[in-house]
């Protein structure tokens, strides 16, 4: 009988120590200070870069220097390699430009790279598929830099359109580029810089007249998406090789001064107003879905949405 | 601290005039709130050793007892190595009767616990979902055991379980050995 008993209990005890669980799945994402659907904005007129929710509303402040009014935070863009939000740290002294990252964990700031041959200003950042990280720089060129930091080419890019506006990776492992310049305002190029397609306010067909291109993106299906600020004020999409339009956004009560572009994980086109000082929201087939944000942005430069 | 200077004090006058030493080796495995709610269960083993001084039935003993598992978690859809160490050193008594014993006491641990992820802010994300710790914690220890004589020493089958103040559980089946010294403690008594 005593026997039985212990070899029942410690069948039992080794059984409960030993039995088997498959893990069930956790994501950063449940601990992280930034999570995905939130919005970065940088704010222009107080130098900062806040955080808000899906929503609009105000979470946090990530970066603020309002202590150094000649820093400019330009380019903003999510860097899906490394799980990070990059921004462009553009002083317009020219001694400290850099890119940085913003962590989104705590919302920590750390120095991605730091390169005497930036020292322009510096419009836009993207971290392309393959890692290679492309820097606008100055009105016309941009910077390439590899994944380890090393410069790539001197510089990677020059003769591009004037007045460089906005640079979004793609995911054929290139990018787009768009320039407030009346010509050329749109381009798309391979990874190694070659240009693939180019687009304008005016072609292809129907034209928009004359405009500048204020921001580039593209979502998951490949359209390459552009903000045209000017006498007409429009989000326009385009289909992956920019030969046909897809549709135009145009609503003067909530857009007139359009800016940086940005697209949720559903599909929605987010498009910044830097005169009203909001978010516009635009589903993924055109229609006005609402207006966000409108309490804590002061002129809105850059936004991107975290995936 | 001081009570338990007074008693040690007490047990090596003739008050309690035997004293015995142990050693054990079996399985462990380690459970939190954060680990249950993703069903991860750290499993691994344990050894440990104990000397304590007791007269009839009742012993007071200090105990080491390290406690090592590890287990497989699935973050942001990777699987990682998660290790959760532990050393607990600490003060019991026990309570010693014929076929049985029961033990009590109170335990510092030592953490060792992480996550094998290369990503700083990954494993930082992780090391928070999962309340991964290091450094020493407070807690209690209890368990019970059947044990049985064996010429001048007793083999015991043990189940303890380690809890760590606000933080975790060690559960340990283990197998060991006590001698006597001299072979009084198992003598008196119910012993």
């Amino acid at each position: 009988m005593i026997k039985i008993t212990l070899l029942s209990l410690s069948l039992l005890l080794t059984s409960c120590i030993l039995k088997d669980e498959s893990p069930l799945e956790s994501t950063s994402d449940e601990v992280n200070l930034i999570q995905s659907g939130d919005i970065v904005v940088t704010n222009s007129a107080n130098d900062t870069i806040i955080l808000l929710d899906s929503d609009g509303n105000y979470k946090d402040v990530l970066v603020d220097s309002q202590t150094d009014a000649t820093l400019l935070f330009n380019g903003l863009a999510f860097d899906s390699v490394n799980e990070q939000v990059l921004y462009t740290h553009d002083s317009t002294t020219g001694a400290l430009d850099a890119v940085k990252s913003i962590s989104l964990y705590d919302g920590s700031v750390s120095t991605v790279i730091s390169n005497s041959n930036l020292n322009g200003t510096l419009p836009g950042v993207a971290r392309l598929t393959g890692g290679d990280l492309v820097v606008l720089e100055g009105t016309n060129a941009a910077e390439k830099f590899l994944a380890n930091g090393t410069r790539s080419g001197a510089p990677f890019l020059t003769g591009l359109t004037t007045n460089l506006a906005d640079i979004t990776k793609l995911s054929t492992g290139g990018f787009v580029t768009c320039s407030s310049g009346t010509t050329n305002t749109v381009r798309t190029y391979n990874a190694a810089g070659a240009v693939q397609a180019t687009a304008t306010s005016a072609s292809p067909l129907p034209s928009l007249g004359a405009l500048a291109a204020t921001s580039c993106t593209t979502d998951s299906t490949g359209r390459i998406i552009v903000a045209y600020s000017g006498a007409t004020d429009a989000v326009r999409v385009y289909n992956s090789s920019m030969s046909s339009i897809e549709w135009t956004f145009t609503d003067t009560n909530v857009l007139t001064t359009p800016g940086k572009l940005a697209v949720r994980p559903n599909g929605n086109i987010l498009v910044l107003d830097t005169a009203f000082n909001h978010i516009v929201e635009i589903s993924s087939s055109g229609a006005l879905v609402r207006v966000i944000g409108g309490a804590v942005l002061a002129t809105p430069s850059n936004m991107v949405v975290i995936p | 601290m001081k009570t338990l200077i007074i008693l040690l004090t007490l047990m090596t006058t003739q008050v309690f005039a035997a004293a015995y030493i142990g050693g054990s080796y079996g399985l462990a495995s380690y459970s939190s709130d954060a680990l249950d709610k993703y069903n991860v269960v750290p499993k691994g083993n344990s050894f440990g050793g104990f000397f304590g001084i007791g007269r009839d039935f009742v012993g007071l003993e200090g105990f080491y007892q390290s406690l090592n598992t590890s287990g497989k978690i699935k973050h942001d859809g990777e699987k990682y190595d998660l290790t959760s160490n532990a050393a607990a050193m600490g003060a019991a008594l026990r309570f010693s009767f014929e076929m049985f014993y029961l033990r009590l006491g109170l335990a510092r641990y030592k953490l060792d616990q992480s996550v094998d992820i290369d990503d700083e802010t990954t494993r930082r994300a992780a090391e928070q979902v999962y309340d991964i710790q290091t450094g020493s914690k407070n807690g209690m220890m209890y368990g019970l055991g059947l044990h049985k004589k064996w010429g001048s020493s007793r083999l015991f089958i043990d189940y303890s379980r380690y809890q760590i103040t606000s933080m975790g559980t060690y559960d340990t089946f283990s197998a060991g050995i006590a001698f006597a010294i001299p072979d009084r403690f198992f003598n008196v008594g119910r012993n």
